[in-house]
Order: structure tokens, then C-alpha cells, then sequence
């Protein structure tokens, strides 16, 4: 009796189910492993006290920079520089921000915003107040 | 005739003697007791984990008995034994200890001295005066007369004014009054997490209000405490404890009312009679919940500027003090300690405790 | 005199037939092995290599799916009353993989022409398992987005061991091709 081999193990129908389930699984990694939206945005200026706001409401503030004001506008879990005392206007042009961990600045004027989410990751066991 | 074993059935033994073995060392996953109940005038949070769920349950059910009693026994204004017993203590006469009050008595008598008379809960009649003394503040419509505050501070009342021999009590001021108000707290926390130790239970939570204590960790990580901030609803800050700590917190937040848009709190300086206005919050990390009560309280109307000196002669080790203003006090041990979640600009580190 | 039936005529007792001592012999097997892996780590209750399912494929390919089905549905309700988990979150994740399998496999099987050998079976039913539990988990147990995170790794690690253990069944039939339950 000869030996089958490896070979023989597999048959057309396998080989083809195998490369499909192998592009369909990549695909899969492509899709669930968008990040995570933030909840709120933490602002730092030179001239104010670091604060956080909340992105599920929608709001506009003005923070003072070291060359004048920046606003930014709040709507639907997203943020973005609206207005700024530098020249360039990088800070504008970026754009919507949302995602966890991302960062958006005026590095002219010094005001930056971090996007995070709520500590549900750490969560805790009491509260101490 | 015996028969002898083949080389596989002595291989399928040895595989199912290894497999009995492997499936013996499995272990329990960690079980979690949570229970939240209104007792002794605030929010108890009991927590308990790696217990039997029948066990945990019964140890619950044992420690409310416990606030109850307790509640009972050292409310300050009820018709019971602390009223009987401030009754006496004003007519200067000796009478036999109570031993429900005696602990109670005892420690913050010691401890008043080593806070330097700042925790001092021989101050009830003043605490009255304020209105702070009722569970509902709706009636308070205002500060009292200053006259009254004056009158009140020219015979202090302090703990040494009780003098206990052997078996009997008496006090020497007519204006004591005790208000151990939320002393109660940190000793009542300290009775049931011992009572709990008793039923075996080595890691648990008791929060009473915010102020808790925590013996043992969470499975196999430290208990993980959020602290909040005085102003706003949200976590500045956790901190990660382990082993047998309890962690207090004294506000300005906590009992007030408002005035004419003055705010007065509850947390009276024996020194003026006044509510201590440095301070906005303090938070204290010790191991024996009654200190930490007391310490945190004390630490509060000492301010920014004595709080170091009163942590020393008190013997604590972690304090966090939030001034008025907003700057952030805090020893070096704290500041290891702790994590804000957002960074703090206004940090000031003292010098080690 | 009128005929009296008795605790001993032969209505009484229940016959065995050859193939409920198949069930009842590979059921054991399939036993055995899911106790086993019930000692596993794993990131969800209930979720393991599924090496019990090497069992139901074997059954399915020498003996047809109705006999798999039996011996599958034996093994989680008997496994999980042996570990005190009948019922239990763990017990509906089992179940709800191990019927999703069965369906593809049966639905794979009756293609005209048998075109998946032993690999692409296990393949098939690996994935499906492991589709439908982490489904089920979302509906019953976590509803939280975030546990689709795990699916591609798991949908990873199902095609590995799927392959691998298509290999294997299709060693052990080759080997055990000559043998025969009397």
C-alpha cells in the first residue's frame, strides 16, 4: 500500500475553502480593529487650567494661547479647531478628531487636545469622596 | 494467574492517573460579594470577595446588624445611652461607665491630644448652635450670634475634661457635650471589618459614605480607590491599597448650608467656633479607620499651613489636602501614591512626615 | 388460563442494538476529551480548542451525521451535568457551538459529490463553532462591541486547529479503516 502523503489529505474543495477563510479572516482584523471612539477631550493651554470636556455634548469654547485664542467646536463625539491666532492654520486644517488616543494641536499657540475615553477600563473598586 | 499489564494499558494508566491529578488542581474561580444598604445615616457599600456566597452573606447580614446598633447607641441627639450619658457628664457628679460609649470615649480622647484639641468631639453644644447636630438641615437659617460663639469659646469644653477612674466617669465642664458626629463612622468601620475578620473573610470592602476601609486585595491585584474631586462629580485621582488600609475623606462638601450666598460648613475649628475655611478637602491613607477619621477631620481645620505638624504629633503617613484655592498639598509617600488621572499643575510637596 | 405478562418478557427490557453501543462508546470518548479541556484557560467560559469535535467529525465521515449528531449532543449535555455546569453560560456556549457545527457540517455533507475531504470539515465546523459561541456571548452574556476584538484572533486560531485537526481525523481513519464494531 503506498504511503498517501500530505497531499492527498486535502482535496480541491479544502484548498479553495482554506485560501477563502484566510482572506475572509484578514479582512475580519481590518474591520474590528478600527480603534475605539473617545469620551471626552482633555485641553491644555499655557494659560489655563487643564480641563476635560465631555464629546457626547455639543459645545464650543475658547481657550487662550500663548499668541491669542483658539476655539473648538464640539458635535456628535467629534472635535476640532475652529479658529486660531497662529498663521498657518495646521491646527484647523486637520480636521475632525475622535478616536481614542488621538492628538490635535496649535503648536504656535500652545493649546493641544487629547482625545481619551472614560475609566470603565479601570474601573474601581470604591470611591473615596 | 495473574495477568500482567501490557505496555499500553500501563501507558493508558499512567495517562489517566495524570489526568485525575491535573483535573484535581483546578481551582474556584473568584467570587465577588457586593451589597449597598442606607445605614447610620449614609450609603454602606459592603464588598467581599474570594468567599463562599453563603458565608459572605452571613457575615452581611452580621455587620448590619452592627450599624444599627451602633447608629443607634451613639447617635448624638437619641434618647440613649449617649444622651444619659451626657446628661451625667454635665453635673460634674461620677457615674459608672457605659461600656457601649467607653471605646468611643477612650479613643478620641488620645486622639484629640495628639491632633493638639483640632478633633475634639467634646464640642456638641457649639455643633448645636450651628445646627449641624439634626440629619436634616432644611431648618438652619443661618450662622449664630456671634456673642453665642464667644460665650461657647470662653469655657472650651475638651476631651480631658472626662475623667475616668477605675469604674466610674465624671466630667469637670458643664458645657461638654459629646458629637462624635463622624468619628462614629471610622470606629463603626473598624467594629465590623474585625467582625468580618471573624467569620474569616480576608479581603473586603466596607465604603460608608465614601469613607472606607479595605483588608486583603482584589483577587490577585491591589483594591483599586478613586478619589473625587471636592467641586466636581468626577474621579481626579486612585489610589491602589493593599493589606489593611483605610482611606478618608473630610469636605467641605459634605454638611452645609448657604446663606446670604455664604457657604458654612460643618467642620468647626474649636478655636474660633467658626466652620475652618482654608480648606476645601483632605484625604488621608492609614491603617485604623477611627485615626483616619479623626486625622482627616483634624487635618482639615489645621489648613494649609499646619497640616504637616498635625500629621506628625498624629502619626499619619499619607495626606492629600486641597486648599481653598485649588493648590494641591501632599507629603512625598502621597505623592508616590497617588494617580491623577488628569496632570495637576498646583502641586505642592511638603517635607517627609 | 390468561396469559399474564411479566417484569421479564422481553418488552420490558430495552435492547441495545449495535449501533447505540457505537453512541454509547463514542460519546464516552468525546466525554473524556471535552472534561479534559474544560481545565483549559481561555479568554471566554466556554470557549476551548474543540478537540471534542474531532470526535463528532470521525463519527460523521464513518458513520453519517445522524450518529454524529447523537454523539455531539450526548457528549455537551453529558459533560455539562458531570461538571455541574448544565444550564450554565458555559453549557449555552457549547451547545450553541457545537449545533451551529452540526448544521454546517450536515449542510456540507449532503453536497452532492462529498467535494470537502476530513480537512475542509473540520475547517468548516471549527469556524462555525467559534462564530456562534462568540455570537451567543454577545447576545447573552457581554453585549459590548469590544468582543468582536477577539474574533479575528479566534477565527485565526479555529482555522490552525480546524486544519490540524482535519489532518489528524484523516490520519486516524486511514488507520483504523480496517476495523469493524461487532
Amino acid at each position: 500500500m503506498t504511503n498517501p502523503g500530505l497531499q492527498s489529505i486535502f482535496t480541491l474543495a479544502d484548498k479553495i475553502l482554506f485560501l477563502f477563510c484566510s482572506i475572509l479572516i484578514s479582512y475580519c482584523y481590518y474591520f474590528f480593529w478600527q480603534s475605539t471612539p473617545a469620551a471626552y477631550a482633555i485641553i491644555k493651554s499655557p494659560h489655563q487650567d487643564t480641563y476635560r470636556i465631555d464629546l457626547q455634548t455639543s459645545q464650543t469654547h475658547q481657550v487662550k494661547g500663548a499668541l491669542g485664542t483658539s476655539t473648538i467646536e464640539v458635535t456628535q463625539g467629534q472635535v476640532r479647531f475652529t479658529a486660531s491666532a497662529c498663521q498657518n492654520k495646521l491646527c484647523i486644517k486637520s480636521g475632525w478628531h475622535q478616536h481614542n488616543g488621538a492628538v490635535a494641536a496649535c503648536l504656535p499657540n500652545r493649546v493641544s487636545i487629547q482625545l481619551a475615553s472614560t475609566h470603565s477600563e479601570t474601573s474601581y473598586d470604591a470611591i473615596n469622596f | 494467574m495473574t495477568k500482567r499489564f501490557s505496555l499500553a494499558q500501563r501507558l493508558n494508566l499512567v495517562i489517566a492517573l495524570c489526568s485525575l491529578l491535573y483535573l484535581s488542581a483546578c481551582s474556584k474561580p473568584v467570587t465577588e460579594f457586593h451589597e449597598t444598604v442606607f445605614t447610620m445615616g449614609t450609603l454602606v457599600e459592603v464588598t467581599i470577595v474570594g468567599e463562599d456566597e453563603l458565608l459572605a452573606e452571613q457575615a452581611y447580614i452580621a455587620i448590619l446588624d452592627d450599624f444599627n446598633y451602633m447608629h443607634n447607641t451613639w447617635h448624638p441627639w437619641q434618647r440613649n445611652a449617649l444622651q444619659r450619658i451626657n446628661s451625667l457628664l454635665q453635673t460634674g457628679a461620677p457615674f459608672s461607665l457605659a461600656p457601649s460609649i467607653l471605646p468611643l470615649i477612650e479613643k478620641s480622647q488620645v486622639l484629640s491630644e495628639q491632633s493638639q484639641g483640632l478633633f475634639n468631639p467634646a464640642i456638641g453644644q457649639l455643633i448645636k448652635l450651628w445646627g449641624f447636630h439634626q440629619d436634616n438641615l432644611d431648618d438652619v437659617f443661618g450662622p449664630p450670634e456671634d456673642s453665642e460663639i464667644q460665650t461657647f469659646l470662653k469655657t472650651l469644653p475638651r476631651m480631658s475634661d472626662i475623667k475616668i477612674k477605675n469604674l466610674s466617669m465624671s466630667g469637670t465642664n458643664t458645657n461638654i457635650q459629646l458629637d462624635f458626629g463622624g468619628f462614629a463612622k471610622g470606629v463603626a468601620v473598624d467594629a465590623t471589618i474585625e467582625h468580618l475578620q471573624e467569620f474569616g473573610i480576608k479581603n473586603a470592602i466596607i465604603n460608608a459614605g465614601g469613607d472606607l476601609r479595605a483588608i486583603g486585595q482584589h483577587g490577585d491585584r491591589p483594591w483599586r480607590i478613586g478619589i473625587r474631586d471636592p467641586r466636581m462629580d468626577d474621579v481626579i485621582a486612585s489610589v491602589d491599597i493593599k493589606g489593611d488600609e483605610s482611606v478618608f475623606t473630610s469636605g467641605d462638601y459634605e454638611r452645609f448650608f448657604e446663606t446670604d450666598g455664604k457657604r458654612y460648613h460643618h467642620i468647626i475649628d474649636p478655636r474660633t467656633g467658626y466652620p475652618a475655611n482654608k480648606t476645601r478637602s483632605v484625604t488621608v491613607i492609614h491603617s485604623n479607620a477611627a485615626t483616619a477619621d479623626a486625622a482627616a477631620t483634624a487635618l482639615f481645620i489645621a489648613g494649609p499651613e499646619q497640616w504637616q505638624e498635625i500629621a506628625r504629633s498624629m502619626g499619619i503617613k499619607y495626606v492629600m489636602l486641597i486648599a481653598d484655592n485649588g493648590d494641591i498639598h501632599m507629603n512625598p509617600a502621597m505623592a508616590e501614591r497617588i494617580q491623577f488621572v488628569t496632570e495637576q499643575k498646583n502641586i505642592m510637596l511638603s517635607q517627609t512626615l | 388460563m390468561p396469559s399474564t405478562s411479566s417484569m421479564h418478557d422481553s418488552n420490558w427490557q430495552i435492547k441495545t442494538g449495535r449501533e447505540d453501543k457505537l453512541i454509547a462508546g463514542f460519546a464516552a470518548l468525546a466525554i473524556s476529551i471535552h472534561l479534559l479541556e474544560s481545565t483549559l484557560p481561555s479568554p471566554l467560559p466556554g470557549i476551548k480548542p474543540g478537540l471534542a469535535n474531532l470526535v463528532t467529525l470521525y463519527v460523521l465521515i464513518r458513520h453519517g451525521w445522524q450518529m454524529a449528531a447523537n454523539v455531539t449532543l450526548l457528549r455537551i449535555i453529558a459533560a455539562s451535568l458531570l461538571l455541574g455546569s448544565f444550564l450554565s453560560p458555559t453549557f449555552a456556549l457549547s451547545l450553541a457551538g457545537a449545533l451551529a457545527s452540526l448544521v454546517i457540517l450536515g449542510l456540507a455533507w449532503h453536497i452532492p459529490g462529498k467535494p470537502f475531504g476530513p480537512v475542509g470539515l473540520s475547517i468548516l465546523a471549527a469556524l462555525s463553532h467559534i462564530t456562534a459561541q462568540i455570537v451567543t456571548a454577545y447576545w447573552l452574556f457581554i453585549p459590548h462591541a469590544s468582543l468582536f476584538n477577539l474574533l479575528p484572533i479566534l477565527l485565526t486560531t479555529a482555522l490552525i486547529s480546524g486544519t490540524l485537526g482535519g489532518i489528524l481525523v484523516s490520519r486516524i481513519i486511514d488507520r483504523t479503516r480496517s476495523l469493524t464494531m461487532s
